[in-house]
């Protein structure tokens, strides 16, 4: 995701990511990035949760016209419900 | 950000490449940002694009390559009508029955077309642009790809991009 971004980057668009890990953002450096906390897979939330699906966007949207710097904002969208998220960053589910 | 303390994922995700998938496979290090565009107009005014790495496609598409060790780095292009049942997810790096059950959960699309018709945003591009998020060898994405990409959202005099991964 961060290399696509950084072609559009490179391009003259203007762009907002989502990052589900600051390691790997970290490594690629694309202008400006949303961190959410949810597990690969759920980048919106959880199936049928259509007020967190619709909360994740309005805050890209947000960091979209308030970033006026490089980096990453933090969301504060944390996943609580099971640990799929801990287990996918250890590699140990997908 | 309290999950990613100590988690060391950009290692073992580069270990488990390495190991079970793609023994070349590291990750390509930038030593600065990315340029900042700034957005030229409010977002009520703005032509919003939206960008995946979900593998979702038509059913008519090609299927993203999920058996390539080096990944797939190709892209299709959906029209932003399209009802979220009638797409197809190809990703061999999530676990896709959970999003398959609800697609926007990595496309949202019923939720930008509702801030669409709510003039929240000023409109959306007619179409969204997919990616498979598996791309270990990553020239011809970075070379080709996207930038093919870029050249489409340019011409389509896009405002803003938004990204997401899975």
């Amino acid at each position: 995701m961060g290399l696509i971004q950084r072609a559009l980057d490179e391009a003259g668009l203007c762009t907002l990511s989502i990052t589900q890990n600051l390691e790997i953002t970290a490594i690629v450096m694309p202008s400006r990035a949303l961190y959410v906390g949810h597990p690969f897979g759920l980048t919106f939330g959880a199936p049928g949760d259509r007020a967190t699906q619709r909360a994740v966007l309005e805050a890209m949207l947000d960091a979209a016209a308030t970033m006026t710097h490089r980096g990453v904002r933090d969301s504060g969208f944390e996943w609580e419900r099971d640990d799929l998220r801990h287990r996918q960053l250890r590699k140990q589910a997908r | 950000m309290r999950d990613e303390r100590g988690a060391n994922f950009a290692q073992i995700e580069r270990d488990h490449v390495r190991a079970r998938v793609y023994a070349p496979f590291d990750w390509h290090p930038f030593d600065t940002f990315s340029p900042y565009n700034p957005l030229q107009k409010p977002v009520t005014e703005a032509r919003v694009a939206f960008v995946t790495t979900a593998g979702v496609h038509l059913p008519g598409q090609p299927p993203f390559n999920t058996d390539a060790d080096d990944g797939d780095p190709s892209w299709r292009a959906i029209p932003v009508a399209t009802p979220l049942a009638n797409l197809v997810l190809s990703h061999g790096g999530y676990d896709t029955r959970r999003a398959g059950t609800d697609k926007n959960v990595v496309l949202p699309l019923d939720h930008l077309r509702a801030l669409a018709a709510e003039g929240r945003i000023g409109s959306l591009a007619p179409d969204v642009y997919s990616f498979m998020g598996y791309v270990a060898d990553t020239d011809r994405l970075r070379r080709q790809e996207a930038p093919a990409v870029a050249r489409r959202l340019l011409g389509g005099r896009v405002d803003l991009v938004l990204l997401a991964p899975t």
